[in-house]
């Protein structure tokens, strides 16, 4: 399923702050790493990919759609079915504990359906991402890195085509970032399906076929002004 | 139904933060509840004694101090009707007339003077093992009473002085236990009866002594009265004076009909010592006071549910805040719109949900509580 930004430009009303992207696109299967200094606009940009922020102008087209031409409650659907969310700081649902958390995406929306495949396929992710003995456990007394996997196992589950990962290593320690983001390409790999990461560290960038700075997006909107 | 299952969990994972909403909202809630559930309790409850004893005929004086009187041996200190009362009610009408002399205490309880017709009226029987009165000194408990004081038939139990400081004044009379009356759940269980003569007795205005002092105060010896009833000495108590004019607190009237009713009220309208009571009437009087009393806690009531009301409000946009970022990742997780908004009414569902549950059995509970109360109105 491939992705394509064309002419995207979105702004913050009177703030100031402007996104302009002449052109993008994130082939199906493939990883993208977002970089660039903070307040360049690479959250933003995941918050169109995902449709929850929409362009003033141009178009993001997501497999045979497009996303914005759909109306709210069919990109939500989209949204849960296609699309899934790593953050930075994993934003579990605290009172809920492991396996509450990733099935989630399926208590929220009806669009998905809590069924016996699904209890299954969140037992073989629980055993990958080396949760089984976690899933009765509380959030709070998990470590970060176990929290990071239990985000990705919450992103994975529903099947998404998409996934949209902001900064999901930027509160690790080294080992943990290395065995996350070994775990998070190994399962997109596995799924098949487009990566999008945020991040700041370009020892990272090797492991993407594509890197996008948002720098360079400035520039060139600089230059074309 | 997503938003209630994430808010009973939410509510779970916060025990301390739920049961304070819940104590608050609960309490809110069982003030106005149980004032309303007290007040129709108590109206019930006395509606009831006061139906069964349709007229009360006594001293004139407060109307309400005669009817609490009459049917819960309280306010003694009314005055008096002679026993003269008694006869010409018998005489000149038909129905149902029992006679009360209620002045005196013993551990606290009243004792209560009247006739065998009083148990017939009430319909009160007698729990196993008891005898009916036979002589003077005789009593009948009320079921609490020797629940509360732990005695029973062939016991005995002593009256309580009035006061301490008149040497001449009336003595304690040590009573016979004969009998335990069966519970009623009324104001009887709450009293100990005595023969009419026996009560009198007490008041000293029949007494027992030796046969061989000399009376009317004109012996140089000592007087010694007795101060127990036995069958030894039964036989030396007498009363001085005109039956007639010994004191009654009370009579309790049951005409036949209403136009017996009429006719009793008619020969007392125009009394000057005495005066008769529709008890239904008067008691629906004094509810209505209280019914006053309840419109006005009503009124505190709807000030105390808008402080709660502000309060709650204050506490759901505070939690929004704090919440923020949790509804946000809701809305990244595909969440519908709205749903936020839903979650926190499902929460506030749940804890008013319990809170008025809990409000409800609180009363309940309080209402099981103080009904014997309201039913003997003693204490």
């Amino acid at each position: 399923m491939d992705t394509t930004l064309q002419a995207v430009k979105f702004g913050y009303g009177d703030a100031g702050f402007r996104l302009r992207i002449p052109k993008l696109t994130l082939a199906a299967g493939s990883r993208t790493a977002f970089v660039g200094p903070s307040g360049s606009g690479k959250t933003t940009l995941l918050r169109l990919l995902a449709g929850i922020a929409t362009p003033q102008s141009g178009t993001i087209q997501i497999g045979q759609h497009s996303l914005h031409s759909l109306p709210e409650g069919g990109r939500r659907a989209f949204r849960i079915q296609h699309i899934g969310f790593v953050f930075q700081d994993f934003r579990l649902i605290d009172y809920l504990d492991v396996r509450e958390n990733l099935r989630l995406p399926y208590r929220l929306n009806e669009a998905l359906t809590l069924e016996q495949d699904v209890e299954e396929r969140l037992e073989t992710l629980a055993e990958t991402l080396l949760l089984t003995d976690k899933l009765s456990a509380a959030i709070d007394t998990l470590s970060h890195g176990e929290r990071q996997r239990v985000a990705i196992g919450r992103a994975l589950l529903p099947q998404p085509g998409l996934i949209l990962a902001d900064e999901p290593t930027g509160n690790l320690d080294p080992t943990n970032k290395t065995r996350i983001l070994n775990l998070l390409f190994e399962q997109v790999e596995a799924s098949g399906a487009t990566l999008v990461m945020v991040t700041h560290d370009h020892a990272l960038l090797d492991r993407f076929e594509q890197v996008v700075d948002f720098e360079t997006f400035h520039a060139r909107e600089t230059a074309d002004a | 139904m997503p938003s209630l299952f994430l808010a009973w969990r939410y509510l779970r994972a916060r025990p301390g933060q739920s049961a304070v909403m819940v104590l608050g909202l609960a309490l809110a809630l069982y003030l106005p509840l149980v004032t309303h559930r007290l007040v129709d309790e108590f109206d019930r409850i006395i509606g009831a004694r006061a139906a069964s004893t349709p007229l009360v005929v006594g001293p004139k004086g407060s109307r309400f101090d005669l009817a609490l009187h009459g049917l819960y041996f309280r306010a003694r200190n009314n005055g008096t009707v002679p026993y003269s009362e008694y006869t010409r009610l018998v005489d000149r009408h038909d129905g149902t007339m029992i006679p009360l002399h209620s002045k005196f205490t013993a551990k606290g309880y009243p004792v209560v003077g009247t006739t065998v017709d009083y148990f017939h009226f009430r319909n009160i029987g007698m729990q196993s093992g008891g005898k009916t009165m036979r002589q003077f000194g005789d009593c009948e408990l009320g079921a609490n009473v020797a629940a509360e004081l732990g005695l029973g038939p062939g016991d005995t139990i002593l009256t309580d002085r009035e006061n301490l400081f008149d040497l001449a004044g009336d003595y304690p009379l040590q009573l016979n236990i004969t009998a335990v009356l069966a519970p009623t759940g009324t104001a009887d269980d709450t009293a100990i009866f005595v023969e009419l003569k026996t009560a009198w007795i007490i008041e000293g205005i029949g007494h027992g002594h030796d046969r061989d002092l000399d009376h009317n105060g004109t012996s140089p010896k000592l007087v010694k009265t007795h101060l127990e009833i036995t069958p030894e000495n039964v036989e030396s108590f007498h009363f001085h004076g005109d039956s007639t004019t010994f004191p009654l607190t009370a009579l309790l009237a049951r005409t036949k009909d209403a136009k017996g009713q009429a006719l009793l009220l008619a020969d007392y309208q125009d009394h000057a010592t005495v005066q008769v009571l529709k008890t239904p009437q008067v008691m629906a009087e004094l509810m209505s006071m209280i019914l006053r009393v309840r419109d006005f806690l009503d009124a505190h009531h709807v000030l105390v549910a808008i402080a709660m009301a502000a309060l709650v409000a204050l506490i759901i946009a505070l939690t929004r805040r704090l919440r923020a970022r949790e509804m946000e990742t809701l809305t990244l997780l595909g969440c519908r719109q709205g749903l936020q908004w839903s979650l926190q009414a499902a929460e506030l569902t749940i804890v008013l949900g319990i809170a008025f549950f809990g409000a409800r059995a609180l009363t309940a509970l309080t209402i099981y509580g103080v009904s014997s109360y309201f039913r003997t109105l003693t204490g």
